[in-house]
């Protein structure tokens, strides 16, 4: 895996948390999933600059895909009814786009 | 036609309400009580005659035959602002005393009732055609006398427009409206913007805080007390939500019966 998209992997990943958090906490408990998935994808990301394993790299991208699929129920429901919100989830919705990207760079160079 | 008298005194009032009725073909008696004795004395005339009536507070309100509307509108499948309007502009055309026959749908019903009612008009009747449709008896009536004098805040109406995309504002809509109710202060919620959300079935099950129950819990609780929660009819409708994912015991009205609260000067709103 390269090195360098997997630290912008893992950067991105580092903000998607923060800004997901700030979301979280706005909208009271309800993105529990997608969160955990997030926190995992994060985990596995950083084990695979130092885990010369194929297993860990390969669930680091699996998660790293995975992660932004989770909250489509939700952000498909939150267009729906609370569009005049939406603004306060571009942050968090922007970095999980740059995530799936990234997460195919890696799969590719992997 | 409406006919109200008093009984005020007499001992057996149904047997001045027995000649009266004997040579009353249609409309509405608006009879004024003493109080329980003498309304229990009307009842059961009534029931003899099998009559319609409504008791409210001293006053029995008695329908004789079917009454005669002046003029009828159909306003059925017209959405907010839609029925007032076409309503308003037909009672304007008419005179006062005159009643005018409405059938409207669900969604336009308490906008209707509560709209007309704060523009000084009486409404007859209510009755559920059990098609979906309703039938309002309306009498237009003079406009009502704007009085200066002051006036004991006794009703809560809390707006709420930003829905479960801010989990602290949804719980604060139905707290308030629950110390509202210990502070004998009467709520009401009414739901706009994306406030509306907060109506859309199991919505209010998804947020939870910490420190508090579910909110879903919450609004249920506040319900069981008796607070009406209307959801905007124009929101709804730009979000998808309408009679099949409604929450329970939400209610669709429009903006007559948000601007009839907001005008009732015993009425204190609350934006959230």
């Amino acid at each position: 895996m390269n090195g360098v998209i997997t630290l912008v992997s893992l950067s991105v990943i580092f903000g998607a948390m923060l800004s997901g958090f700030a979301t979280f906490r706005l909208t009271g408990m309800r993105l529990m999933p997608h969160f955990a998935s997030l926190i995992i994808a994060f985990i596995l990301t950083l084990a695979s600059l130092f885990v010369n394993n194929d297993l860990v790299g390969y669930l680091a991208i699996a998660f790293q895909i995975i992660t932004p699929l989770t909250i489509c129920p939700t952000i498909c429901n939150i267009l729906k009814t609370q569009f005049q919100n939406t603004g306060i989830y571009s942050a968090h919705l922007a970095l999980m786009g740059m995530l799936v990207v990234l997460a195919l760079g890696n799969l590719v160079v992997f | 036609m409406i006919r109200k008298f008093k009984v005020k005194g007499l001992r057996s009032p149904s047997l001045l309400l027995d000649m009266i009725l004997s040579d009353t073909t249609e409309g509405i008696l608006v009879v004024e009580t003493d109080g329980e004795e003498q309304i229990k004395d009307i009842e059961n005339l009534l029931k003899k005659y099998n009559l319609k009536y409504e008791v409210d507070g001293n006053t029995v309100k008695i329908y004789v035959g079917e009454i005669q509307a002046d003029k009828t509108i159909n306003v059925v499948g017209a959405t907010c602002p839609g029925p007032i309007m076409m309503v308003s502009d037909i009672l304007s055309k008419m005179k006062i005393g005159e009643v005018l026959e409405i059938t409207c749908g669900k969604n336009a019903l308490t906008d209707l009732t509560e709209g007309l009612k704060g523009m000084g008009h009486e409404i007859i009747k209510v009755e559920d055609k059990g098609d979906g449709t309703y039938r309002i008896l309306v009498k237009k009536g003079e406009k009502k006398e704007e009085k200066a004098a002051v006036t004991k805040i006794d009703e809560i109406f809390i707006i709420n427009t930003t829905g479960t995309g801010n989990a602290e504002k949804a719980y604060a809509t139905f707290m308030m409206a629950d110390v509202a109710l210990k502070m004998n202060l009467k709520p009401t919620i009414f739901l706009m913007m994306d406030g509306a959300s907060l109506g859309l079935k199991g919505e209010c099950d998804k947020v939870k805080h910490p420190a508090f129950p579910k909110l879903g819990d919450m609004v249920r609780e506040i319900q069981k007390k008796g607070v009406k929660i209307y959801v905007c009819e124009v929101s709804a409708k730009f979000r998808g939500i309408d009679e099949n994912n409604l929450e329970e015991g939400f209610e669709i009205a429009g903006a007559p019966t948000f601007l009839n609260y907001l005008s009732k000067p015993n009425v204190r709103p609350v934006w959230l």
